[in-house]
């Protein structure tokens, strides 16, 4: 698949709102870490991630291949996957993160369509229903709220647009803002898989 | 992909994306960000970074120009067009270069490259182009 010239970067970048990218960039990584303080960030400020995702994007590092994905989606990608290099960075220097291999942050479910696996897991099929009450009672488990337990489902159920939550909830948009950055901090286990007890 | 955890990922990726800008910034600034020191910032990062950008574009253009400029004037040069030759041993004489190239035919691209790259390429390839037309 064709990879981005720099012309074509330069384009999209005079196209879009990058203050605003950047601005929404920054959000996402302030809410991949638990820790606000400076102590996990090796001296960067959290607007230094965002940078660095965003120079290496359009300078080459990282290759848009404009076919497969919007340039916003694909800068998100990017930083996401930065951040799990950053992380695992740091857990290998004796980070003590609970984080399980098999389950996710759902701020952290991969989005560039590239990284997907290309084969479906050989899992036991589970109906939907039971699979998401099974997430939901994940979500509990953590301390989610009622109010964070219903966004879920909202968007289980692919209502999406923040206006329609806030009318379903019957809550303002910016509460619904906050409610959906609490959900993001909590984890679920997707592909997990089901072993037969007869091969114990 | 799962179906569930498909739709799970869309939702959160379109809920992103219909966030207005303003409720962004609201969060940022709940959490300390100070707004216009953060604008200002990302004025200087903007400013370095599309720098950085176009300077590379501009690099990668002028060897695009320049192989497509070797390239018509090898053409030209076995060709034996008349004002591609007088400008090359123009050049040739101004870089002091005559003993090396006595048969322009012969020149490579990879030598043709190197006298012309610092010059007018523009110029360069309007002149082939006219020639090649006039021809």
């Amino acid at each position: 698949m064709r990879v981005a010239t720099t012309s074509e970067i330069i384009e999209k970048l005079n196209a879009i709102d990058i203050k605003s990218l950047l601005n929404r960039m920054e959000l996402y990584t302030r809410d991949r870490f638990y820790d606000k303080s400076d102590r996990n960030k090796k001296g960067f400020q959290f607007q230094d991630f965002c940078q660095q995702t965003l120079t290496k994007a359009c300078d080459g590092t990282r290759k848009w291949k404009p076919e497969n994905c919007s340039f916003e989606k694909f800068i998100f990608w990017a930083l996401q996957s930065d951040l799990d290099s950053f992380f695992k960075q740091l857990k290998r220097k004796g980070d003590d993160s609970d984080e399980k291999p098999q389950s996710e942050y759902i701020i952290n479910i991969p989005n560039y369509s590239d990284e997907e696996p290309t084969e479906d897991y050989n899992y036991e099929k589970i109906d939907d229903e039971v699979k998401l009450q099974q997430w939901i009672k994940q979500l509990e488990d953590q301390g989610a709220d009622k109010e964070e337990i219903e966004m879920f489902e909202c968007l289980a159920n692919g209502i999406d647009k923040p206006k329609d939550i806030a009318d379903l909830l019957d809550k303002p948009i910016d509460v619904i803002y906050t409610i959906s950055r609490r959900l993001r901090r909590k984890k679920i286990k997707f592909n997990e898989k089901w072993t037969s007890l007869k091969k114990q | 992909m799962d179906k569930l955890k498909k739709t799970v990922k869309e939702s959160l990726e379109n809920f992103d994306k219909a966030i207005p800008d303003d409720l962004v910034r609201k969060q940022l600034e709940m959490e300390g960000v100070d707004l216009n020191e953060q604008s200002l910032s990302q004025d200087k990062f903007i400013k370095q970074l599309t720098f950085r950008l176009k300077s590379k574009s501009n690099v990668l253009k002028n060897d695009s120009m320049l192989d497509k400029a070797s390239n018509y004037f090898k053409d030209a040069l076995t060709k034996g067009l008349d004002r591609p030759i007088a400008y090359m041993n123009n050049l040739i004489q101004t870089n002091q270069l005559q003993t090396q190239f006595s048969r322009l035919e012969k020149m490579s691209e990879e030598q043709i490259k190197d006298i012309i790259k610092d010059q007018n390429l523009i110029e360069i390839l309007e002149m082939l182009e006219k020639e090649s037309e006039g021809q």
